[in-house]
């Protein structure tokens, strides 16, 4: 007896062959993927700010220009570049037909379609900068003094310019780094990202008059009122963690920088954006995402099982 | 008399250049390389505010055994790795990690080191100052004299190298430098040895030498006679040559060698005496002492207390104190001690101890820095015998029969020098 389904098969279906209908998908395809792209920080906050000015999400944004990638023929103009190590991810739903269309993009640029997206991100941010008249902000390694003057011109979210406590400002700068600057001057010590320069440019403000502080030394022999002032001031300023506040003169020197030229402006408005996004009321909340986001940076801290505790924790109290 | 002392306070951190070092209470500003590899912005900044001349001094020594640039968790210093990695230039040395003397093979690596120390005193605050279109030029950043790096003369060996450093130094410099003699007690207790260590040091070219007998208190260098003899020796040895002589770790005695050739003195603004070791010292509790101007050495506060808190404004002037930060308080109606014996209790682990208050430190260095400065004038203007002889007058004054005799000690030792 002839097996049925064995005589199906052997059966000869080359005429009809594309008569058939398509077969039907064995495991259906999820309708969206999840695309997890290696942007360097820059990128990132470039994206950030286009985003703000459009008032959208940055990742709806990432995701519109993915889908334009996916829609028209335009050709990547940008230079394909190996990314360094301070990368930061981003997280993106697109629909499974999107992400065909960027694969097969990537495919006819030979380049994996991460790069490929990567790359196509640049240049959308690139142009829409463009249009939008925004200043170019290159990769650069802006002096730590800058930085601190443009975050402390800078305000949070409640409009606070003042940065309070020395891990705030720590934690702060480092991220400001982290995010423009091609090499990194902090380094993972005791309690996460740290850098004494910190403490030296702060001090060498203050000296200067940028920042409220202890008056400078003067030139003159001390009279007893000065001697006694210095007395008063160290007694008070052990009752409390330093408050960092530009003064009025500081103020003035952030504007008169970030007006300097195209590059300065860009560098001020991603220091503002950082401090934005980052200086939350609670100072537990920053440490925490600073451990989560850049964990080599944690390697030799004293605190690192406290803060994973406490961030998980966190994650499992969301609802 | 010859000339008047020069005082040079040796500054430990920006907050004391920043707070405390004015004119007018001494002549000029020694920082420690290693302090500028930490503030060099603040430093930079600092000095240029100020109207005292400054100089840098190298501390090529700390990184002589790998120990001597340790933190209290043992692992080394970054400041100290940066300054190492400045003085290395050139070289393909790593300096720092085993001893100095293991690691330079050459004379030649040697000389690099020291036209790099010499260099570094040059630029290295120039490297830190602020663009002058973000912080305004001040006046320019030129140490008054440049040090020859040096190293601790333990043996033979180090004498040598030291000699080859300094050459080098002078070389680069192009003007004279000053010469650091860093003698161990052991070799200063030596005749011989300290014969044969002066001998191996420059004459051309030369500005200064520069003494420190680290470990070597006020109380051990009068101690012990052969100590003081030793000490004295090498301060007129080098006089003798007819180039100015300095103290780095001066103290009372130590200032009254103004007559017999001293014309210098440098000294930080703790008013403890730990005799300046090489060694790092340990962080410990703040010290409840203070400096007795009256016995011119620093005594506990309930010791102060029971000696000067009963004293009305005369009395405290005439017999304890008379610095202008006391006055000063005495005139608002303040006894000093109110606030230079000022203590609270903190909690350290499980312990409570009692430390002076923020307060209280902040006016020990004023006491203590005006009262050194009386008595840099004092051995300026006065044969040392004299001023000493007033002084045990006081304590006599004070009925503190083992002071007087302690400061008589002293006139003895100059005597018998």
């Amino acid at each position: 007896m002839v097996d049925p389904l064995e005589e199906f098969l052997n059966r000869d279906w080359s005429d009809v062959w594309d008569a058939l209908p398509e077969a039907p998908t064995l495991v259906s395809r999820a309708k969206t993927a999840q695309v997890t792209l290696r942007l360097s920080p820059l990128l990132l906050s470039r994206v950030k700010r286009i985003a703000k000015l459009r008032t959208l999400p940055y990742h709806a944004l990432a995701r519109s220009w993915l889908i334009d990638a996916a829609s028209t023929s335009a050709p990547l103009e940008v230079d394909i570049i190996d990314l360094d190590m301070n990368s930061e991810q981003l997280n993106i739903k697109l629909d499974q037909d999107i992400l065909d269309g960027v694969k097969k993009r990537a495919h006819e640029a030979g380049v994996p379609y991460h790069r490929f997206a990567r790359e196509w991100l640049t240049q959308e941010a690139t142009l829409t900068e463009v249009a939008l008249g925004l200043r170019p902000i290159q990769e650069s390694q802006p002096p730590l003094k800058e930085l601190m003057v443009y975050l402390l011109h800078a305000t949070n979210r409640r409009g606070q310019s003042a940065i309070e406590g020395t891990t705030r400002l720590q934690k702060l700068m480092f991220v400001v780094e982290q995010t423009l600057a091609t090499k990194t001057s902090f380094y993972a010590y005791n309690y996460g990202p740290f850098n004494e320069g910190i403490y030296d440019e702060a001090e060498a403000l203050q000296v200067a008059g940028f920042m409220q502080g202890a008056a400078p030394s003067s030139t003159t022999m001390p009279t007893f009122e000065e001697m006694r002032s210095v007395v008063v001031h160290r007694a008070g300023s052990t009752n409390g963690d330093n408050v960092f506040v530009l003064t009025p003169k500081g103020h003035a020197l952030a504007e008169e920088l970030r007006r300097k030229d195209e590059h300065h402006e860009g560098v001020y408005e991603v220091v503002a954006s950082v401090r934005e996004e980052w200086d939350v009321p609670n100072l537990q909340d920053l440490v925490d995402r600073v451990y989560e986001e850049y964990p080599k940076f944690t390697e030799k801290s004293r605190i690192r099982d406290e803060v994973e505790l406490r961030i998980r924790q966190g994650r499992m109290d969301k609802p | 008399m010859t000339h008047p002392l020069h005082h040079i306070v040796r500054v430990r951190t920006t907050d004391e250049l920043r707070n405390f070092v004015r004119p007018g209470l001494l002549d000029e500003i020694v920082v420690n390389a290693n302090l500028l590899e930490y503030s060099g912005r603040t430093l930079t900044a600092l000095l240029q505010e100020t109207s005292l001349p400054y100089s840098v001094d190298p501390v090529l020594w700390r990184l002589q055994m790998p120990e001597w640039s340790k933190n209290a968790d043992g692992a080394p210093k970054r400041n100290y790795q940066r300054l190492a990695a400045h003085y290395a230039m050139g070289t393909g040395l790593a300096l720092g990690p085993s001893p100095l003397v293991e690691t330079v093979a050459s004379n030649g690596q040697w000389q690099l080191i020291a036209r790099n120390a010499i260099e570094y005193q040059q630029s290295r605050l120039r490297q830190s100052e602020a663009p002058a279109d973000l912080f305004g030029m001040k006046h320019s950043l030129d140490p008054v004299r440049l040090t020859a790096p040096a190293l601790v003369a333990l043996t033979d060996k180090e004498d040598a190298i030291n000699r080859i450093l300094a050459n080098a130094s002078i070389d680069a410099s192009g003007r004279p430098i000053a010469v650091q003699v860093i003698i161990p007690i052991e070799r200063l207790m030596n005749p011989a040895e300290v014969a044969r260590m002066l001998d191996s040091l420059p004459m051309d070219g030369v500005g200064s030498y520069s003494i420190w007998a680290p470990h070597v208190t006020e109380e051990r260098l009068i101690g012990d006679e052969s100590l003081f003899a030793a000490m004295v020796r090498v301060v007129k040895t080098l006089a003798d040559r007819g180039i100015a002589v300095a103290h780095q770790h001066a103290t009372y005695a130590v200032m009254a060698l103004h007559d017999i050739g001293l014309s210098s003195i440098t000294h930080n603004l703790n008013w403890v005496d730990h005799g300046d070791p090489f060694t790092p010292v340990k962080f410990a509790n703040r010290s409840c002492r203070t400096y007795a101007p009256a016995l011119r050495r620093a005594i506990r506060y309930n010791e102060a207390s029971d000696l000067a808190s009963g004293f009305d404004a005369d009395e405290y002037r005439e017999l304890y104190c008379d610095c202008s930060y006391c006055t000063g308080l005495y005139s608002e109606g303040h006894h000093p001690f109110n606030q230079l014996l000022d203590t609270h209790i903190v909690q350290k682990g499980r312990r409570f101890i009692t430390e002076p208050t923020a307060a209280a430190l902040g006016a020990n260095i004023w006491h203590f820095l005006l009262s050194r400065r009386c008595e840099v004038n004092a051995f300026s203007a006065q044969p040392a015998i004299d001023v000493i002889a007033r002084d045990i007058e006081r304590a006599a004054g004070l009925h503190r029969g083992p002071d007087a005799a302690r400061l008589s000690h002293i006139v003895s030792l100059l005597k018998s020098a």
